[in-house]
């Protein structure tokens, strides 16, 4: 990809200001046509700003932006789509009841007189879905379909409306491992009847595998743009951070030790449906015991069962020799669990109350912080000054109320706090979700430091990166069953999809080829 | 592999510095930035007042009248303090309760049930007892607690174990209050010692040990010059103690820290391992046992009895004192007062203005709306600034 070749995108020296802060700072920024082109930097870097730009939903307080070398005044998506750019936002917006067709005309509906000619919809949508891919029905309702699937018609909507530059924002997000494997095939395919396509990244590997380029912004400027066929993550992550970055597999340097959490025959039913169907599962000592599975497999009612929010309907629970099956949250978070809920600023944190106040928050009965009933507000204060230092929470005083933090640093107090209630077993349910590469980084070695420390952790993450790099063993779970169990250094990424999905079955899971040593299925006396 | 260190990268960065306490001037600022929100509503409220008025009288003179009426009586008349101190009592009790509640985010629109409750349990203690008075007069105290207690019970059992709403079930224990009270007071509990036609539906009068004294004495030993019968009790007292523990309780204790998690979010408090249930009951209780003190003033030292006229609407305006007063323990003081003076200039329009002194009711009625939508206004404009400053920080 040389420079020499069209440009879709120029900008020159755009910059963005929103009240006094730089969101875009002299902003270079060139992509060539029919090419991939990959944009990623921490939250906060500035990619969203620059794509709203290019989609007319921000407008440059300086500098310009050419579209196929011409300069142009993009002032709403409605010019952008005249100049052939599409968005397709992280959210969807489609509307479920309506079928795959519907969705795509919308807006410009083919129409005799002002009678809308369905069929006519059908067959463009067909024969636009049949270059893109595995089938598509026209006719399926959107309800219906998988998130990849959902992405499609996103995806299709713009080249209906005859975009040939294609922004994504985040678009593997939302998906599973195989599903972004066919999005990639899809780029591809795009590609080569000359679209050009900038998408928003968060995974380096990723971005590698499918990008022709990938530039890298950091605090609204440019890093640097570089060719993907001659870097590696470790170099793309260096640019977004600004330092070294160790993203890779960390292993232990203890052996994992004795069964510290015992989960046996666990059943949970929500609404007649057994979400945990019969589950057994041990995490030891110093193992990071990485869960991983789509979302809505039961991951998030065994993490209620676990913590004591929701009552099991069969099966027990034990933690080191103690059975808490019937205890409550209290009196497991006092037994030694700690709990990093997945949605931190709704379950973890009181967003009204102070920064004290918060980082004490579900261990605020234990001394020192409280004695007979009463708080002692300078233990918790120095508590909360010590989260603030060694969790580098950005906050104007540890006497301001959370809402005052980032959401990013929301998450780290919460973190922090469940770190530092010196747990046995350590439940974090996504603990990176939303989370820049910096600050996932730091919570990976947070985890690490916490095993080293003899802590058991279950990690719950759909995000496989992290399930690779961290865990000791990986389980998935699929249809509130574990269906395989594998060491965490022999799993594959595609391997875990497979039967993340339900492609492979369990007891072939577990009985597996792999070579899965017996160890992690014992019942524990 | 193996990388057990901690990054190295934080050693060059200087250890932040984290500010422990925000300082002086900012929180000044925030304090007059909370003050605006009542301060504003106010205003609007003696705006809306005074176009009442030109409405009804058709004539400016009158406003000026009712305005000058409210300040000379309201303020400045010989027993107007000790009138609005008094009179503020069962306010900033009713007030405390009402609080206690929200805080836990429950709306008890109970407290007239309770009080009514928790009097008649004080006043039969009173006169049925005998005893010196270091036992008579706490045991009668907490008589009226426990009624006010046992009445929020109710709700509280019902919220908990079967999900009914407190605010259907506490206006509802309104209602069976009132039947008790009528039902008891011209029956069992009715004096015998009366007779003739003027006989009223009453308790026997309490015995002096239960008897609470009056604050004038004190109040003009230090230079005030009251009338004897001004409602000014040691009860008085009494609430501003209440008020002080209720603000310590509130932010200094853990049942106050628990209280305030499950009010402001429920769903952070259960994996908190706050046990929301048992908090629920116990929000409820006390604030009926609080309630249960706002009208012992009236029994123990006012009227020495109970009497059947006993619906005095505390619990309704205790609502909006404990809405103006922020759930603040000082705040719900300041509110009492001031709808304790708003009673008070009534009496003052009543008296010397052609005016009727029921402007003070609309007054009243359109302060509890302004605040409310005060309180909204600001909320939002905080949220803003927040939001600003948090993107200035990005």
């Amino acid at each position: 990809m040389t420079l020499s070749a069209t440009l879709a995108i120029e900008c020159r020296g755009v910059t963005r200001r929103y009240a006094g802060v730089v969101a875009n700072d002299q902003i270079d920024f060139q992509v060539a046509e029919g090419e991939i082109h990959a944009l990623v930097g921490e939250n906060g870097a500035g990619k969203s700003t620059l794509m709203k730009m290019l989609y007319g939903l921000e407008q440059p307080d300086e500098g310009e932006i050419l579209v196929r070398g011409q300069p142009e005044r993009i002032d709403s998506p409605r010019t952008a789509i005249a100049l052939r750019i599409g968005m397709v936002h992280q959210h969807f917006m489609l509307v479920d009841a309506f079928t795959v067709a519907e969705n795509v005309v919308l807006g410009s509906e083919p129409n005799h007189g002002g009678r809308l000619d369905l069929d006519e919809a059908e067959r463009r949508v067909g024969e636009l879905a049949s270059g893109f891919g595995t089938p598509l029905d026209p006719h399926a309702r959107v309800e219906d379909l998988t998130v990849g699937q959902e992405q499609r018609v996103e995806i299709l909507k713009l080249l209906y409306r005859g975009a040939d530059i294609l922004i994504l924002d985040e678009p593997t997000a939302v998906l599973v491992p195989q599903e972004v494997e066919e999005l990639f095939d899809n780029l591809r395919r795009l590609k080569t009847q000359g679209k050009t396509i900038i998408f928003i990244a968060h995974s380096l590997d990723e971005v590698l595998q499918v990008a022709d380029r990938i530039t890298v912004l950091r605090d609204g400027k440019v890093i640097g743009t570089v060719d993907a066929a001659d870097t590696t993550s470790e170099q793309v992550a260096e640019m977004m951070v600004g330092r070294p970055v160790l993203l890779r597999r960390v292993e232990g340097t203890e052996p994992s030790g004795e069964p510290m959490l015992q989960v046996k025959d666990l059943r949970v039913v929500v609404g007649g449906k057994e979400r945990v169907a019969g589950l057994d599962l041990d995490v030891r000592r110093s193992e990071i015991y990485g869960l991983a599975g789509v979302e809505g497999n039961g991951q998030a009612e065994l993490v209620e069962a676990l913590v004591g929010l929701r009552r099991p309907d069969t099966g027990r629970i034990y933690l080191g020799d103690d059975e808490l099956t019937n205890a409550d949250v209290r009196t497991r978070r006092q037994h030694g669990i700690a709990y990093i809920p997945e949605d931190r600023q709704e379950r973890g944190m009181v967003l009204q109350m102070l920064v004290t106040e918060n980082s004490v928050l579900g261990q605020h009965e234990r001394q020192p912080f409280s004695r007979h009933g009463l708080l002692d507000l300078g233990a918790i204060r120095k508590r909360a000054v010590e989260l603030v230092r060694n969790f580098r929470v950005k906050t104007p005083s540890v006497a301001a109320p959370a809402y005052a933090l980032s959401g990013g640093n929301q998450q780290k107090l919460v973190l922090g706090r469940e770190f530092a209630s010196k747990p046995k077993l350590l439940i974090a349910a996504h603990p990176t979700r939303g989370l820049d590469i910096g600050a996932t980084e730091f919570v990976w070695r947070e985890l690490v430091l916490a095993r080293d420390a003899g802590v058991a952790v279950l990690l719950i993450s759909a995000n496989l990166e992290e399930i690779l790099a961290l865990a000791d063993r990986v389980g998935v779970i699929h249809d509130g069953r574990l269906v395989v169990q594998l060491p965490g250094s022999e799993a594959t990424m595609s391997e875990l999809g497979l039967y993340m999905t339900g492609a492979r079955s369990g007891s072939e899971g577990l009985a597996g080829p792999e070579g899965d040593p017996p160890s992690g299925q014992e019942p524990a006396a | 592999m193996k990388v057990e260190e901690r990054p190295p990268a934080p050693q060059p960065e200087a250890e932040p510095e984290v500010a422990a306490k925000i300082p002086f001037g900012q929180r000044l600022r925030a304090f007059a930035f909370q003050l605006m929100a009542p301060t504003v509503s106010l205003l609007i409220a003696a705006v809306i007042g005074a176009l009442v008025i030109l409405v009804v009288q058709r004539s400016w003179s009158d406003v000026v009248d009712v305005a000058g009426a409210m300040w000379s009586y309201g303020l400045f008349n010989r027993n107007s303090v000790a009138f609005i101190l008094g009179r503020a009592t069962p306010l900033i009790f009713a007030g405390l309760a009402v609080a206690i509640a929200f805080k836990a985010g429950l709306f008890n629109i109970g407290v007239e049930g309770q009080y009514a409750i928790g009097a008649l349990c004080a006043a039969w203690v009173g006169y049925q007892l005998s005893a010196p008075t270091v036992i008579h007069l706490p045991l009668t105290i907490l008589a009226g607690m426990a009624g006010g207690l046992l009445w929020a019970a109710v709700p509280a059992v019902l919220k908990v174990y079967r999900g009914a709403h407190e605010v259907i079930s506490t206006i509802m224990m309104n209602y069976v209050a009132n039947g008790v009270l009528l039902y008891l007071l011209s029956g069992a509990l009715k004096d015998p010692g009366q007779r003739g036609a003027i006989a009223q539906q009453q308790t026997p009068q309490v015995e002096s040990t239960a008897q609470v004294g009056s604050m004038v004495p004190f109040f003009n030993s230090i230079g005030f010059d009251f009338r004897g019968s001004a409602p000014l009790t040691w009860f008085f007292v009494l609430a501003l103690v209440g008020a002080v523990i209720y603000a310590l309780t509130v932010r200094r204790t853990r049942f106050g820290f628990e209280l305030r998690v499950l009010g402001t979010n429920p769903r952070a408090a259960e994996p908190a391992g706050i046990r929301s249930n048992s908090m629920i009951l116990k929000a409820m209780l006390l604030s009926g046992a609080i309630a249960g003190l706002a009208a012992l003033q009236d029994v123990l030292a006012i009227d020495d009895r109970m009497k059947l006229d006993y619906i005095r609407g505390y619990g309704f305006t205790a609502i909006a004192v404990a809405l103006l007063g922020r759930n603040s323990g000082l705040g719900i003081v300041a509110a009492a007062l001031l709808f304790s003076f708003l009673d008070r200039a009534s009496t003052g329009i009543g008296l010397s203005t052609d005016v009727p002194k029921e402007v003070t009711f609309i007054l009243q009625g359109v302060i509890i709306l302004t605040i409310v939508i005060a309180y909204e206004v600001v909320r939002r404009l905080t949220a803003r600034r927040q939001l600003r400053e948090q993107h200035e920080r990005a």
